[in-house]
């Protein structure tokens, strides 16, 4: 019993501190070469995929963004698939006749109409982009900068979400990157702050782990790669793009991995940025996050070459980070039963189930500020809750 | 202090609600059931 407390603690303690620890040594005795520094190289042709069913809604918006964003526009090309929609998606989209290319596939889910917009991609870097978010003026620049070097495969940006309130850090960090003179960048952070202020519940516990995430994504991609993509923002090299399965949740995890596979870096660029808002309440940020966890067991039967070391290049890291996080309710369970069992044999054990019954009941007290919060209206203004577009577990 | 404790349970409770996810969403792989947008 003492064996199954001591080894379940280990896993919970090595997946959430022990791994971040050992991959921040890694990154200071061997960091790649960073390859996100000003480049010559002429920017490459991006063709822009954007699956849709039933965005009319958003879709002027988004377009009209992608239209602002700084690239030369004959080195662009927009592409929209219609996945079946049968709201107004196409008179919509019949506005930018010439400027859109608009792909109309049946409902077969984003995988299928991913695939039918590669297809008609023309430019050998493919960028990667959903209807809700949008793009800082910079954000294909930044995107496409890593191809100068030849064995980066692709690229992910930051999703910045509305919960994340700039701290004074992040200010001073993005001040050194430059990154201020963009009106829209300003002008997102003002709206940002002025969100911030009513936080969800769901939004307080969201920012501070999605944080956490794209810290992990940071140092994996200066280590080699990260373990997959952001989905609203993502670019791949064309010839490393394979058909997605029908049905597959993570295409910004399955690509990605293929791309590593194949021997090719993924970088994360933190220059490149969308902005999305969070999840209002915390069902529909469970149902994402169930989604999200459904694909990463989906992926292992995609792509079981995945979990050979000598296949996956990453395999410390996808190991550590990715199934970790999959074995750490697990070892939750375990840890309290055994604590219950072995709190008469020594007081060690009943200090730490006393530890774990007042988190628990602290993590009811947030449950019943999530109601609350639901009760009073709060996160209305958001628009909604919707799906962020990103891969964080 | 209370704000602390209401941020620290907010905090808490989105980190039980994601280890339910990874539950839920090993019985929605199993099961093949449609737990994503299409």
């Amino acid at each position: 019993m003492r064996e199954i407390f001591w080894l379940a603690l280990a896993i919970v303690a090595y997946v959430y501190a022990g791994y971040p620890a050992i991959l921040w040594l890694w990154t200071r005795l061997r960091t790649r070469e960073h390859a996100l520094e000003p480049s010559d190289v002429q920017l490459p042709g991006v063709s822009i995929v954007i699956a849709a069913r039933n965005e009319a809604r958003r879709l002027p918006a988004r377009i009209d963004n992608l239209l602002d964003v700084n690239y030369p526009a004959a080195r662009r090309q927009i592409i929209v698939v219609s996945d079946g929609s049968t709201d107004d998606t196409q008179t919509v989209l019949a506005r930018y006749a010439g400027i859109v290319e608009v792909v109309t596939v049946p409902a077969g889910g984003k995988a299928l109409a991913l695939n039918a917009g590669v297809a008609h991609a023309a430019n050998e870097i493919l960028v990667f982009a959903d209807a809700r978010q949008v793009f800082a003026p910079d954000a294909l620049i930044e995107l496409t900068r890593p191809f100068g070097d030849p064995s980066v495969g692709g690229v992910t940006g930051e999703l910045l979400l509305d919960c994340e309130t700039p701290s004074a850090d992040d200010r001073r960090r993005h001040d050194r990157r430059g990154a201020e003179p963009d009106g829209l960048v300003a002008a997102e952070r003002r709206r940002r702050e002025r969100r911030g202020r009513v936080q969800s519940t769901i939004s307080d516990g969201v920012g501070l782990y999605w944080r956490y995430e794209k810290s992990l994504r940071r140092l994996e991609s200066r280590l080699h790669s990260t373990l997959g993509a952001t989905g609203c923002i993502y670019a791949l090299r064309r010839h490393l793009w394979k058909p997605l399965p029908a049905g597959t949740v993570l295409d910004d995890v399955l690509a990605p991995m293929r791309a590593v596979m194949s021997g090719a870096r993924v970088l994360f660029n933190e220059r490149a940025r969308a902005f999305d808002r969070t999840s209002a309440h915390a069902d529909a940020e469970a149902k994402r996050k169930v989604r999200t966890l459904a694909g990463n067991y989906q992926i292992l039967w995609l792509e079981p070459a995945l979990l050979l070391p000598w296949r996956n290049r990453v395999w410390a890291q996808y190991v550590s980070h990715k199934l970790g996080r999959l074995v750490v309710p697990y070892a939750l369970l375990a840890i309290f039963f055994t604590s219950i069992a072995l709190s008469a044999t020594a007081a060690f054990y009943a200090w730490a189930l006393g530890v774990q019954v007042a988190f628990y009941l602290l993590a009811g007290y947030g449950a019943w500020l999530d109601l609350r919060d639901r009760g009073h209206g709060v996160g209305a203004s958001r628009g909604g809750a919707g799906q962020p577009a990103r891969e964080a577990a | 202090m209370r704000r602390l404790v209401s941020r620290v349970a907010r905090v808490a409770f989105t980190f039980v609600m994601m280890n339910y996810a990874a539950v839920a969403g090993l019985v929605a792989a199993a099961r093949r059931r449609t737990a994503w947008k299409e």
